[in-house]
């Protein structure tokens, strides 16, 4: 059981860090629509 | 008393740093094999005559500072340091060969950039250049961020307390496992999976964005490389700009950011305890910085007029910031341009995300996040024993995958080490200033050396006073290994001088 | 005939605003200001790859140490047989198009958009010649090496 659990806790971790990513991004977006006007 | 080293120091010493050498030469197979492949076969013969020296110079130091002792501190910390200037000089031995540098010491200098994971370079015709050549410098970026010596613990050391004290030395000192040849074996787990996966998404955008999918490959293993281990290099003059692509920058944000983040929070993220993103000091504190610090960049940006819509404040301002923040270096802007289309107040902004850095234990250099957290923390515990009764007592905590009491001693630390940044940095720019830059270039070039950045304004180039490439030279080893260990060969140096 | 001098001058007068002669990189970038919007002409050699993108393409182009980046109808693009790489000499070619200081339909890019490409002088593969000194080098190191090897093999504590 942990044996397909460890792999499926991976995938779910890259995605999560992924996501870290784009929620700076989102936030530097933000930013810039900011001051654009 | 000042004790004289020994025979039995510098046998340790010797030993270890042979090993190193060894498991260095190695990995110059790996440029030999693609030359041989693409049929470049003197850039093939630069690295064999490479590989030969240094394996002849591994030999010797193993064979004859053969010793059974492990490392004590001191040791340990020297043969570390020593280990990255020796990777200097040999891994600079092919890239001279290639003609493509004006000296030795540019070569030096680029050598120095990529295992420090810089990103500064001198190189002259990067267009031109052989793939094994090109490779090899990204190479070095991926074996430099992953550690030099981390490469060694994960395959020759064998005492473990041994292992343990180079893997300080090497400014890595969060214990991720409890066995430190684990964690450099975890070390590399991440760096695998995500080599794969960043090399596939690069390669595919690539093929989508117009390149030859042989090349798209090529590129895309040499910009993760480049990417997750924060170093700035790319395969051709124009860095990311080459690329002329919103799409590949997106993803080399990603993989930047990838790579600013602790080893140990991958470690726990990968386990299961995804909430921690949320709550870790350093994530949170790594948003704050950059969105504060972008605020900064994009207000001055905005006072230029010169990027006319949000999209391209992104792509050019953000990225750059980003770039600065997580120590890489990669631009999609002329070095000119800093000075010639971006004002002082957008510049504020990058200078200062670059001093910042990213998380400890991670691929970035510079101060780095927790110190800058623990260093927060430690003011606001001191506001608060201001404002709460005098009788009250204050106990201050912060969130590094566990709840942890903050302690003086912890921010003593953080402050030290912030302050040798901030000397390092202002010394780069007293050198700068000395040869005649203006200040804010100056600060921006020293800033990005030493933190390990590779954003460059101009003042990097093969005309540059000799002086100054070696201060910056020195200023990236020293950064990079965040100074303990640099200060111990210093120490041992002056010993073996004055002591008894 | 004096109409013909007028517009003899007239000619001679807007193709110098034209800035026809091939203008070098850091000119261009360091006087970015200057020339934003302008129709310039900007020659050296084609290198890395020419990108498609659809019905246009980018091609970087590389004159002394700069490179700049070259939007350009594909029609025009396919003339680029060779690009420069380590084995490969790229073509000479002379691009006429608008300079963009931070171009809004690319990010910000400073680029030419190019409305006229003109081959100079055409690129080839260059074979690679073996270097006799390195090679030497290798061998003699190599038996360096092995000699070394020996000698630890019997130098054993």
């Amino acid at each position: 059981m942990i044996k397909v659990k460890l792999p499926f806790n991976i995938v779910l971790g890259i995605f999560t860090e992924i996501l870290y990513a784009f929620a700076i991004m989102l936030a530097a977006f933000l930013i810039c629509f900011l001051f654009k006007y | 008393m000042i004790v004289k080293p020994t025979l039995q120091d510098l046998k340790a010493i010797g030993f270890y740093l042979g090993k190193i050498i060894l498991g260095l030469a190695l990995t110059m197979i790996i440029p030999i094999l693609i030359g041989l492949f693409a049929k470049e076969f003197n850039p093939a013969l630069d690295f064999l005559i490479s590989l030969e020296i240094s394996l002849i110079i591994g030999l010797i130091l193993v064979k004859v500072c053969y010793t059974e002792r492990e490392l004590n501190w001191m040791q340990g910390m020297i043969v570390v340091s020593l280990s990255w200037v020796v990777a200097m000089f040999l891994g600079a031995i092919p890239m001279y060969l290639s003609g493509h540098w004006l000296s030795y010491s540019d070569a030096c200098f680029d050598s120095m950039s990529g295992f420090a994971t810089t990103g500064l370079t001198l190189v002259q015709d990067l267009d031109h250049l052989s793939l094994a050549h090109n490779l090899w410098r990204h190479l070095i970026m991926f074996i430099g961020g992953q550690g030099i010596v981390i490469i060694a613990l994960s395959f020759f050391v064998k005492g473990a307390s041994g292992a343990f004290k180079l893997y300080v030395g090497e400014a890595r000192d969060e214990k991720i496992m409890p066995n430190v040849v684990n964690t450099a074996r975890f070390i590399w787990l991440v760096s695998i999976v995500y080599l794969v996966l960043g090399t596939l998404s690069l390669g595919i955008v690539g093929v989508l964005e117009g390149l030859r999918p042989a090349s798209a490959l090529f590129h895309g293993a040499c910009i993760f490389m480049a990417a997750f281990d924060t170093g700035g290099f790319a395969p051709q003059s124009q860095n990311i700009l080459y690329y002329h692509s919103f799409v590949f920058e997106i993803v080399t944000i990603v993989l930047i950011i990838l790579g600013a983040i602790n080893f140990k929070l991958h470690y726990h993220i990968w386990m299961g305890n995804r909430k921690e993103i949320r709550r870790n000091l350093e994530s949170v504190t790594f948003f704050i910085t950059v969105i504060t610090a972008f605020s900064i960049t994009a207000m001055g940006l905005a006072q230029t007029g010169i990027y006319s819509k949000a999209v391209l404040l992104f792509r050019k301002g953000f990225y750059q910031l980003i770039s600065a923040h997580t120590g890489t270096g990669f631009q999609t802007i002329y070095a000119q341009q800093f000075t010639s289309e971006w004002n002082h107040l957008a510049l504020v902004g990058i200078i200062v995300a670059m001093g910042l850095g990213g998380a400890v234990c991670s691929t970035t250099g510079a101060i780095k996040m927790l110190r800058i957290g623990i260093i927060f923390k430690a003011f606001v515990e001191d506001i608060k024993r201001i404002m709460l009764p005098e009788r009250a007592i204050v106990v201050q905590k912060f969130h590094h995958i566990k709840e942890v009491f903050l302690e003086d001693k912890q921010v003593r630390s953080a402050l030290l080490i912030t302050l040798a940044f901030l000397i390092l940095y202002g010394i780069g720019a007293g050198v700068g200033m000395f040869f005649g830059y203006p200040f804010a270039n100056a600060l921006f070039e020293s800033t990005s050396a030493a933190a390990n950045v590779g954003l460059s304004c101009g003042i990097t180039s093969p005309s540059m006073p000799a002086g100054l490439k070696l201060t910056y030279i020195l200023q990236m080893w020293a950064g990079r290994l965040e100074f303990m260990s640099v200060f111990t060969l210093i120490g041992f140096l002056i010993t073996a001088v004055k002591g008894k | 005939m004096k109409k013909l001098i007028c517009i003899f001058g007239i000619l001679f007068l807007t193709s110098g605003l034209a800035f026809a002669q091939g203008i070098p990189g850091d000119e261009l970038i360091n006087n970015a200001k200057l020339y934003n919007g302008k129709i310039v002409s900007y020659k050296g050699e084609a290198i890395g790859e020419v990108m498609r993108r659809g019905d246009y393409a980018w091609v970087n182009i590389r004159e002394g140490n700069t490179v700049l980046g070259i939007w350009l109808p594909f029609t025009l693009a396919k003339e680029i047989a060779y690009a420069g790489s380590y084995n490969v000499r790229g073509d000479i070619v002379e691009v006429t198009g608008v300079f963009n200081r931070a171009c809004p339909e690319h990010g910000g890019d400073l680029d030419i958009h190019a409305q006229a490409l003109r081959k100079i002088v055409s690129g080839k593969q260059v074979k690679e010649k073996l270097n006799p000194a390195k090679a030497n080098q290798a061998l003699i190191l190599l038996g360096v090496l092995f000699l070394v090897w020996i000698l630890t093999l019997f130098l054993r504590k």
